[in-house]
């Protein structure tokens, strides 16, 4: 079978590209209902965090947003090096990969804390909302740290189209999963 | 009982339960006439149209004037007939009606409910006029109100949502833990009546039912007046699970 | 896998031809035993429900003893309870979406549009391997020690919560429900992906059949709102294991509280599109069934294709309509009443355009014909009563009542049943090369439309008499001692409509081994699934078709091939 038995043309994306959008959309639709939930829970109360409740110490969280950010910045370059300059590029993965487990690792000392401090996940919904989001999320992380190890192999297959794709695919995830990030501290910490 | 009797709504015996009946008397006589004509042409055309009597089809996807002209006529009938006028209707039913809450000096009936798994139970505020007091009466399975006069209800539930509903009134409102709901109905029948529970409450949510007695003003005084004897005396005020009511300002 | 569909040999042993094939007929056929398998489970449970409802306290015949030893054969009232919350989830979960989204979509979407597989066959593979799963979750959660779910298919908060089901059923029943979005979520991706670049060279997007048409939106909104009942199950699935409390409130909520209303706001943002992604598949088959059986051009097929369109995107903006009794604010409360009214406009043009196909037609009564305007019929039933309860004011009174389990049957249950039995006995030669008996399939169709109408009427006429929902005996309550007669009316009506499926069982099976051979066109039409044998062979198409004209083309008098109907393949007879 070739190609031209396809219906596709030069300016048409590939059916990767287009399957991985509308992931994407259901990705993002299961995160919007997160925060949906969050939203009407939070303004139900008259003050936030409720009476009660202090405020989480930002320490872990604003470790977890550099390392994530970071992390999203050397997956930018590896995807940009990888089919050029291959020392480079494995540094670069290599610590995105890296950068990925110390940001569960900071997430795990943040749940740690908040346990300790008494914001343990059944201590009503502050408390819960950021226990059960960050482990939805960091359970996305996980999920992308297993994706960039299938990345490893970028040695051999940097001409594979298929292999790009992937590239192309993993690096949106990670990028959304800091971005869904970046939202969680901002509303969850910061606001 | 003649047949139709045997499937008919219960009595109306609220002021403006007919309301209900009339608008969806009104929805039954458009989806009456709306429905003939789908059948009209389902039925009318299977006959005319059937392989044995016409077998020169008229081929054509349909003009696209035509298709247009027709298109807004069907979705203007339906917006007109259907569409506004329910709303409308229903709109105004609301907003007159079933969302006029007696205002708070109004001369009424005041009942808290506090719905559980599987019984509702019911407050009076008594003597003094104050909910969550001493001298409250409580009742539960039963509750009785006066004739003539509007009753407004406040209602939450201790456990699972449960839903106050009145078949007689034509109304019901969920009942939310953590939340209070509203709803009024001014009562024009004495008599018995059924009240039920109709949101899925658990394994005996069939059993949760209660009574409604519908009395005239003397009457209702009357046992007004023995039930609020019965509940001071018999009213334990060390007992907090008695004070499950609420302040009836507090929204 | 390869984006050009490497041919690869046809699988030769038994593991890799029935059980983990990647040809999408393969799995077409493999979700169809599945839905057809939960229809069953279902049904009887139907029945069950039923028998307890018109003879409450008298024990169900045969099967009774065998079932419930310990009541001497009466459907006990917790077993009622997951009853009725089993025959929803299952129904809805496991039957329907299988059968016509499963089946229907996985077997069509390629043959239709002329692609040899699916864009991603694995990924297909898994899809219906994760429903698997998913189906055992939810039929394990019955070995339970204190059995399955119980909370109704909404499973409301805080009756789904600890508070109201300790039992592991029901965390079974939210892992069972986040396993199947996932397997549907993957099939939506596939679907529209094949879709949007594997249409034959010319096919446009008007040129797809409406059949397409339909489970295309329907995979669209899958793809949109099932992770959004996801992020529901999840939430409810920590509420009851970790025990955070997300939707408990009250007394209940000893640790702060949440919102048992939020469960419904983010199930039903899900769950209206939901009624949508069930009967748009539906639609679309009727759609072309009737323009294929009338020998006709499909009216405004155009038109058809865009209000159900239209339909897609007002469906997502309308379930509020779902939560009137719990008093939102009148404003919203006002919006979603007017969104949920202007649903009747394209629907309205989607009845004008299929009775606009049949009028001048030359139609022909066969099976899936019969049961295509049995779905017009039902659905104009389901339709019209949804006025009722889009309004605020008679909803005060019907909401919870059994007139909306009759209006959400006749939706959901009456035309998709109808559409799925179209579907079947229309690709039925197409899929396993052998015919259906014609007359036994006439004497299903009338059997099940007498019984499921006097079943759905019946519900209707006694939810309007104020019989609420989910009751184990209504009759303690004194309003409702009237309606004995009528509830045995339905279920003599409801064991009619099961009985009536016995003959499709045998048809079915019968026609599997010994029914007549198929030739490749028996039904005399022009759309690419036509064009070449049945069975299809291993890639379907030798050489990928080229479109050039639309799926309906029937008695055009340009035509002078001794045909009524051209292939999408020939040249439009000008």
């Amino acid at each position: 079978m070739t190609i031209k038995s396809m219906n596709i043309n030069e300016t048409m994306k590939h059916p990767k590209e287009i399957a991985f959008t509308i992931l994407m959309v259901s990705w993002v639709m299961l995160f919007a209902a997160l925060f949906l939930a969050y939203a009407l829970l939070r303004f139900k109360e008259s003050q936030w965090p409720p009476m009660g409740f202090e405020e989480v110490s930002l320490y872990w969280p604003i470790i977890s947003t550099v390392l994530v950010v970071i992390s999203s910045y050397t997956l930018y370059l590896f995807s940009k090096n990888y089919k050029s300059n291959v020392s480079k590029s494995k540094k670069y993965l290599y610590s995105t990969i890296l950068l990925g487990i110390g940001f569960l690792v900071s997430q795990k000392m943040l749940w740690n804390e908040m346990n300790s401090t008494g914001l343990d996940v059944g201590s009503g919904t502050f408390a819960s909302i950021i226990q059960a989001f960050s482990w939805i999320h960091a359970a996305h992380i996980f999920m992308g740290i297993i994706a960039l190890c299938w990345l490893l192999s970028f040695k051999t297959k940097a001409n594979d189209t298929n292999f790009n794709f992937r590239v192309i695919h993993v690096s949106k995830f990670w990028h959304f999963l800091d971005i869904v990030w970046l939202l969680m501290f901002v509303t969850m910490f910061l606001i | 009982m003649s047949w139709l009797d045997t499937i008919s709504p219960p009595d109306i015996i609220s002021t403006n339960g007919h309301l209900i009946d009339s608008l969806f008397v009104y929805t039954t006589i458009m989806a009456c006439i709306f429905f003939f004509f789908v059948c009209l042409g389902l039925f009318g055309f299977s006959y005319k149209y059937s392989e044995k009597r016409n077998k020169v089809v008229d081929y054509t996807y349909g003009n696209r004037k035509k298709q247009l002209k027709a298109t807004l006529v069907i979705g203007l009938l339906v917006f007109v007939l259907i569409d506004l006028t329910i709303t409308w209707r229903s709109n105004n039913d609301m907003i007159n009606e079933f969302w006029n809450f007696p205002k708070p000096d109004e001369d009424i009936t005041k009942v808290e409910v506090l719905a559980q798994q599987w019984m509702w139970n019911f407050r009076y505020a008594g003597a003094d006029g104050e909910f969550n007091t001493g001298d409250d009466v409580l009742t539960n399975h039963d509750l009785h109100i006066p004739v003539g006069k509007k009753v407004e209800f406040r209602i939450t539930s201790k456990d699972v949502i449960h839903s106050l509903f009145f078949p007689n009134a034509r109304i019901k409102v969920d009942a939310m833990p953590g939340r209070i709901s509203r709803m009024w109905f001014e009562p024009t029948k004495t008599g018995i009546y059924d009240i039920a529970c109709a949101e899925m409450c658990g394994t005996n949510h069939y059993k949760m039912q209660a009574k409604l007695y519908v009395h005239t003003q003397e009457e209702f005084n009357e046992w007004l007046t023995e039930a609020q004897q019965l509940a001071t005396i018999g009213n334990d005020t060390d007992n907090l699970d008695n004070f499950w009511g609420w302040k009836w300002g507090d929204k | 896998m390869t984006y050009a569909h490497g041919k690869h040999a046809a699988p030769t042993t038994f593991l890799s031809k029935y059980v983990f094939s990647y040809d999408h007929k393969v799995i077409g056929k493999q979700f169809l035993w599945y839905g057809i398998f939960f229809l069953g489970i279902g049904g009887m449970m139907a029945l069950l429900i039923r028998w307890t409802l018109a003879f409450p306290g008298e024990a169900f015949p045969v099967l009774g003893n065998l079932l419930f030893p310990h009541t001497n054969g009466i459907v006990p009232p917790d077993t009622y309870s997951m009853l009725f919350t089993l025959h929803g989830t299952i129904m809805i979960f496991f039957a329907i979406t299988p059968i016509l989204i499963g089946a229907f979509g996985n077997y069509c979407i390629p043959l239709m549009i002329g692609a040899r597989d699916m864009a991603f066959p694995i990924f297909n593979m898994l899809s219906f391997h994760i429903a698997v799963l998913s189906g055992a979750l939810l039929l394990g959660s019955l070995f339970t020690p204190l059995g399955g779910a119980a909370g109704g298919w909404t499973s409301y908060p805080t009756l789904s919560t600890l508070v109201g089901s300790p039992g592991a059923g029901q965390t079974l029943w939210c892992l069972s429900i986040f396993v199947l979005g996932v397997s549907s979520t993957m099939g939506a991706v596939n679907y529209i992906t094949t879709v949007i670049c594997f249409r034959a060279p010319g096919m446009g997007y008007f040129d797809m059949p409406l059949t397409i048409w339909g489970l295309w939106l329907t995979a669209i909104l899958n793809a949109i709102f099932l992770p959004v009942l996801g992020a529901g199950v999840i939430l409810l699935t920590f509420d009851r294991v970790f025990g955070t409390t997300f939707f408990l409130a009250g007394a209940a909520a000893t640790s702060g509280s949440g919102d048992p209303i939020l469960f419904q706001h983010v199930f039903w943002i899900f769950g209206h599109p939901e009624v949508y992604i069930l009967i748009l598949p539906a639609w679309g088959m009727v759609s072309d069934f009737l323009s294929f059986f009338a020998r006709k051009p499909a009216f405004g097929a155009k038109a058809t294709a865009l209000s159900m369109t239209t339909i897609t995107i007002l469906s997502t903006l309308v379930y509020g309509h779902h939560m009137f009794t719990t008093q939102m604010s009148p404003l919203l409360t006002q919006t979603f009443m007017t969104l949920t009214m202007t649903i009747s406009i394209p629907s309205a043009i989607l009845f004008a355009n299929w009775l606009g196909t049949l009028y001048k037609g030359s139609i022909r009564f066969h099976s899936p014909m019969l049961f295509s305007m049995g779905v017009v019929f039902v659905f104009g039933l389901g339709g019209l009563t949804g006025l009722y309860l889009g309004t605020v004011s008679t909803d005060l009174y019907l909401h919870d009542t059994y007139f909306v389990v009759g209006h959400f049957h006749y939706t959901m249950a009456a035309s998709v049943l109808l559409g799925g039995y179209a579907g079947t006995y229309f690709w039925f030669p197409k899929m396993f090369g052998r015919m259906m008996d014609e007359k036994l399939a006439k004497i299903h169709f009338w059997i099940t439309m007498v019984g499921l109408n006097g079943v759905f009427m019946g519900m209707m006429v006694v939810g309007f008499a104020g019989m609420h929902r989910r009751l184990y005996n209504p009759f303690v309550y004194e309003f409702l001692e009237k309606l004995i007669p009528m509830n045995k009316f339905i279920t003599y009506s409801a064991l009619l409509m099961g009985v009536g499926q016995l003959p499709f069982v045998w048809n079915f099976v019968y026609s599997l081994y010994k029914g007549k051979k198929a030739p490749a066109n028996p039904w005399e039409v022009g759309t690419l699934e036509w064009t070449i044998p049945s069975p299809p062979i291993h890639y379907n198409f030798e050489e990928i078709p080229t479109v050039k004209c639309g799926p309906h083309e029937f008695g055009n008098p340009k035509l002078d091939n001794g045909r009524d109907f051209q292939y999408q393949t020939e040249e439009l007879a000008k």
